[in-house]
């Protein structure tokens, strides 16, 4: 993709589920390096504290109530950036909920909600991002995706099958809008288990409170990769490299990643805790008690850094580089030492 | 796994989209091997028709009126099932339609609605099926995806989109039932192009008709995978070899792949006609001057059968023997070395 970005800090950026985990660590760092922000989410009141918090160290920051699965509301999104920025630069679509559960035990209503935030809200949000983005000179459009995109987790199907919708169509889109040329960069961002509110905010069907399983990244690791594809066209992106890990397993070794997780995943996925009569979630609405906050501050053990996230991000040169001089030196490695005749 | 399927003409089958295509065709095979039929398509009068064909020739057939979308309809033929056969063996959640159009053509309540059978459908078809056969022997689920299931294509955007999530849908199912060790298969069927009034029933908003790129395969090889795997527990089937090849070099090269398509996929699912402002579809309801056709006869050579498919489906003899093979093969190979020779004498 030959796409010209431009530095975040010339920047107009619209970000959706802005207040919480991954979305709230994408916008404060956005923040920081200078870029205008339209921040979007269900609930005013923390988008507001939020707007605040930016304005007073010098972020320019427009805000707006939305529910991503609405389309009038998605419009309101565009309205808003036009209207006090006069264009969009990057569109993030990174609203999403969860359920844990098994399919027959989840309700269909449950599940058709939640297709709507993280299917058809990313629809919504993408089509209404292209629209704006054609008009004003192109940029880039960024769907979080899950590596649940590439393989279903066990009590989490639904939001499996939301992720790998969103897979294919940002896949699809990405063809079309290729060919016409568009100077528009569609990026698919690919997280493993990251320390974010997710499992607090999901709708839970399981005797235990949810978890997710180790290792888990910080929502900061995400934030940055997210940034990194503001400002440089990719296709997509593994945040951790667990994702990548089980992305080529499930595909070379379906079998096993079955058994695999069949072993582990049903016992990783459920606290100590059990689910509280009562429990709270974001499913349908917002949950008030439990905004602004970046990580689920569970005590988890969280991994900050990864390589093979950095790797990826690298220019084609330079992993070139690393890639031919790592054969280079599995090839002289593995070479049999000449043999020495010595003569007495 | 450890599922025991009875043989076809021992079976009680549930088939969806029963009136068309590969529905239809694998409905006519399994007539002929002997199996109890319980038929549901949206066109009353097409199930009539179709029933009334394969009562002639002596298969005992149930049918009902249903859209599978909506979720009492599908309570409907399981109940069927049950009150006319008492049981149910294999459930083939076959129902699905498309639409044709750059993403940024296609208005998303079409979007949703296409969704709504080829998703929630198999999710509705699939629950029915776990209530009625976990607890009465078990038996087979088998989803039809699609080559799409693994990689999506420029204009069927969405259609792409929902096969990815029966996959998964069909991927954390089946982890889910075999946790619990319910007596169930769950099979994922991955046709490619096969020729069936898919591009005809498809709602249109492209210039041209609709066209599938080649190769393209006979509705019969995918019939004849499903019955294979409503006998023998199969995780998934690629129907086609270039079904597994979109697979495997869209996950290996990505960018080539996109712009393969790119070069390929919008010349090639356009036909020379043009699109008729009064073309009619089967998007939101059945389409009842196309119903009852197992193939659209469409141009071009249409593939009456797959190498791929056949080794596959039998692959759980071969695939030991090849094993086998390959093992005395690198065994010869190591005790030819000259270092090896040397050291055992």
């Amino acid at each position: 993709m030959t796409t010209k970005l431009k530095k975040l800090n010339e920047q107009v950026i619209v970000l959706t589920g802005a207040t919480s985990g991954i979305g709230l660590a994408t916008a404060r760092m956005a923040a920081e390096s200078g870029a205008k922000l339209v921040l979007a989410a269900r609930e005013a009141d923390a988008l507001d504290t939020l707007a605040h918090e930016m304005r007073q160290r010098g972020a320019e920051v427009a805000t707006v109530a939305a529910d991503v699965g609405v389309p009038e509301d998605v419009a309101k999104i565009g309205r808003t950036a036009v209207e006090r920025f006069g264009r969009v630069d990057t569109w993030i679509n990174n609203a999403g909920i969860g359920t844990f559960g098994t399919f027959e035990q989840v309700s269909l209503d449950d599940m058709q909600r939640l297709m709507q935030t993280n299917l058809w809200g990313v629809v919504n949000g993408s089509l209404e991002a292209v629209k704006l983005l054609k008009a004003h000179g192109g940029g880039a459009l960024i769907n979080v995706g899950s590596e649940a995109s590439d393989r279903a987790v066990a009590l989490q199907g639904t939001y499996s099958a939301s992720k790998h919708a969103v897979k294919a169509f940002t896949e699809s889109l990405r063809m079309e809008l290729e060919k016409d040329k568009a100077p528009i960069s569609v990026t698919l961002i690919k997280p493993a288990a990251i320390s974010t509110p997710f499992p607090m905010h999901a709708k839970n069907y399981m005797e235990h409170e949810p978890t997710l399983p180790a290792p888990l990244y910080s929502p900061e690791l995400v934030a940055r990769t997210i940034l990194h594809a503001a400002e440089v066209p990719e296709r997509d992106l593994f945040v951790g490299g667990q994702a990548k890990l089980m992305s080529v397993l499930s595909q070379l070794l379906p079998r096993s990643m079955d058994r695999f997780m069949r072993g582990a995943i049903f016992k990783q996925q459920q606290a100590p805790e059990l689910s509280a009569p009562g429990r709270r979630d974001a499913l349908h609405q917002p949950d008030a008690r439990r905004e602004l906050r970046q990580r689920a501050d569970l005590g988890d053990k969280i991994t900050e850094t990864s390589p093979y996230t950095s790797f990826q991000m690298k220019s084609t040169a330079t992993k070139t580089m690393l890639v031919g001089g790592a054969l280079l030196a599995a090839w002289a490695l593995t070479r049999k030492p000449a043999r020495r005749v010595w003569h007495a | 796994m450890a599922v025991h399927l009875r043989k076809i003409d021992e079976q009680v089958l549930v088939i969806t989209g029963a009136t068309s295509g590969i529905g239809l065709t694998t409905a006519r095979m399994a007539a002929e091997q002997g199996a109890k039929l319980v038929l549901a398509a949206r066109n009353a009068e097409a199930l009539d028709t179709l029933a009334s064909e394969l009562r002639r020739k002596g298969t005992q057939v149930c049918t009902v009126a249903a859209d599978v979308g909506v979720p009492a309809d599908v309570e409907r033929i399981g109940h069927a099932a049950m009150e006319r056969f008492g049981r149910i063996d294999t459930w083939i959640n076959n129902a699905g339609i498309s639409i044709f159009g750059r993403n940024e053509d296609v208005p998303v309540e079409d979007m949703q609605r296409l969704f709504q059978t080829n998703y929630w459908g198999v999710v509705h078809g699939s629950l029915e099926a776990v209530k009625h056969m976990k607890t009465r022997g078990g038996g087979a689920i088998i989803n039809l995806g699609s080559e799409l299931s693994e990689r999506s294509v420029p204009l069927q955007g969405m259609y792409a989109a929902s096969k990815h999530a029966v996959k998964a849908f069909s991927d954390a199912l089946r982890m889910e039932l075999e946790k619990e060790k319910a007596p169930l298969s769950v099979t994922l069927i991955k046709p490619a192009a096969i020729d069936t009034m898919f591009a005809v029933h498809a709602r249109n908003y492209m210039d041209k008709e609709p066209a599938l790129p080649p190769p393209i395969y006979a509705p019969e090889i995918v019939a004849n995978a499903i019955l294979y795997a409503a006998q023998h527990p199969k995780r998934d089937v690629f129907v086609g070899g270039a079904a597994k090849a979109i697979s495997s070099s869209g996950f290996a090269t990505p960018r080539v792949m996109d712009k393969f398509m790119n070069a390929s996929m919008f010349k090639q699912q356009k036909s020379d006609l043009p699109s008729s402002p009064k073309r009619r579809d089967a998007l939101y309801e059945s389409d009842p001057r196309n119903e009852l056709r197992q193939r659209q006869g469409m141009p071009g050579h249409v593939a009456e059968s797959s190498a791929y498919t056949a080794v596959t489906l039998r692959s759980h003899k071969i695939a030991p023997v090849l094993l086998g093979l390959g093992g005395l093969l690198a065994a010869w190979t190591l005790a030819r070395r000259p270092a090896l020779r040397k050291a055992f004498g």
